[in-house]
């Protein structure tokens, strides 16, 4: 190997030369370069001016006392699970046992409504949705680029997906995102139709169960159908790929916006 | 999805080692309300609306504090919040920003191809105005700013203010580099 950088390497490695977080034979090529080089060395020269200066004059500012009393005050604020938690063993195992009972309650339900087993793609897709709801913060990979996405997915979930845009059903694309369920990476591709976030589960379909019955054609597309927990949600295959479609627009907003992605 | 055992126990018992962990947490967390503060003002320009940020940073990371994993970088994380907070807020009132940024970013094709901060027009009487480095770097597109404010100011490396920027570390070091040269070359127009 050579003993002396390239000035490419160099540019290329001067911000962490400059943080001291390489290895000493990566340092010793770059140093070897810098002596020899009199363009690199003033390049570093420069950004070490520059980010000294940064230091320098750039006083950092205290928080408002106020603020830091309200902080205080958030960091204190116990969770609200924590807060209902009741204080007594006896009614702690009391809590218990009722809560137990719910679920079993709920689970033989879902069992048995209509006599056919609730997909776990449905409930995990809604759960999903719903903590996108919830959490309010913008898509990982925040880019209204589908070719951008496209290949962030690609790098993260192993397989390949193409954001459909769904632009003549008024939908904007917003990002992309990644979860896991089913024991699986599932790609996440949100959309926004007003204020209404509609979020697009793509998996690849071996091995998932879904819905034996209740497929219907629309528009020469298997396409299922149903509502979950106030949500809509819209299932199809498409090569070898499963859609989860949640949302809570109105149902026949939903198939419309289903039949838009599958076409683009 | 089925409930564990452990859930169950921390839903229903409530547990000491999950109130030391909480109690944990919010005394690191709150060592971090300074640098928070000045990275939300650098994003926002104003105060009021730095203390926003602030607030909801530490209520997102109290509301998602599970996730977060003992051991890493706790700094690192609530910076990652508070940027996402701020692009969050930032969506619902204008899309500008990214777009200035976009534009910023493929202005500048190669380490070696460097333009000028944007909306600053070199000329004899844009040389009359003299301004400091804290104004230079608030005319810097906001990624760039971003970055540097991260590295020198806070100085983070460059795998954490990838994390927090959501971008490979690659752009990042390209954003500290061409950031710091649009910097010398307003300064050297400028300032001093």
């Amino acid at each position: 190997m050579n003993n002396t950088a390239t000035c490419q390497e160099t540019l290329e490695y001067l911000q962490e030369f400059m943080d001291a977080t390489l290895t000493a034979d990566q340092v010793g090529r770059l140093r070897a370069h810098l002596e020899a080089c009199p363009a690199c060395a003033g390049e570093l020269a420069v950004q070490r001016e520059i980010r000294n200066r940064v230091a320098a004059e750039t006083p950092r500012r205290q928080p408002p006392a106020e603020l830091r009393r309200k902080v205080t005050e958030i960091l204190t604020t116990k969770p609200r699970e924590k807060q209902t938690l009741l204080p007594r063993p006896a009614l702690q195992w009391g809590l218990a046992f009722a809560t137990l009972v719910l679920i079993s309650l709920v689970s033989l339900t879902l069992l048995n409504r209509g006599g056919e087993r609730i997909p776990p793609i449905l409930i995990e897709a809604v759960n999903d949705h719903r903590s996108f709801v919830m959490r309010g913060t913008p898509p990982t990979a925040p880019t209204a680029d589908p070719h951008e996405v496209r290949n962030w997915l690609a790098a993260k979930v192993g397989f390949e997906v193409d954001p459909p845009i769904g632009q003549p059903a008024g939908i904007r694309f917003m990002g992309g995102d990644v979860t896991y369920f089913l024991e699986r990476k599932v790609a996440c591709l949100l959309y926004g139709k007003g204020q209404t976030l509609v979020s697009l589960f793509v998996l690849p379909e071996r091995g998932v169960e879904v819905p034996r019955t209740g497929f219907r054609q629309v528009d020469g597309l298997e396409l299922y159908v149903t509502s979950r927990e106030g949500y809509g949600v819209a299932l199809w295959k498409q090569g070898d790929l499963l859609y989860a479609l949640v949302t809570d627009l109105p149902p026949d907003e939903l198939v419309g916006v289903a039949k838009e992605m599958t076409q683009t | 999805m089925p409930l564990s055992l452990s859930f169950l126990k921390q839903y229903l018992l409530g547990s000491t080692a999950i109130e030391g962990d909480a109690a944990t947490f919010q005394h690191e967390a709150v060592k971090h309300l300074t640098s928070l503060y000045n990275f939300a003002l650098g994003l926002t320009k104003n105060e009021e609306d730095a203390a926003d940020l602030v607030q909801e940073t530490y209520l997102r990371a109290l509301r998602f504090q599970q996730r977060f994993k003992p051991g890493t970088n706790l700094r690192a994380w609530l910076f990652k919040i508070l940027r996402h907070a701020f692009i969050d807020n930032y969506w619902r009132r204008s899309r500008e920003p990214a777009i200035e940024d976009a534009e910023a970013e493929q202005s500048s094709a190669t380490l070696a191809d460097v333009e000028g901060p944007r909306g600053v027009q070199a000329g004899p009487l844009n040389r009359l105005v003299r301004i400091d480095l804290r104004e230079a770097l608030e005319r810097l597109p906001n990624q760039f700013r971003t970055a540097i404010v991260l590295s020198d100011i806070e100085g983070l490396k460059v795998e954490e203010i990838a994390e927090i920027m959501d971008c490979p570390t690659n752009t990042v070091k390209t954003r500290l580099f061409r950031g710091r040269q649009m910097l010398r070359k307003t300064l050297k127009e400028y300032g001093t």
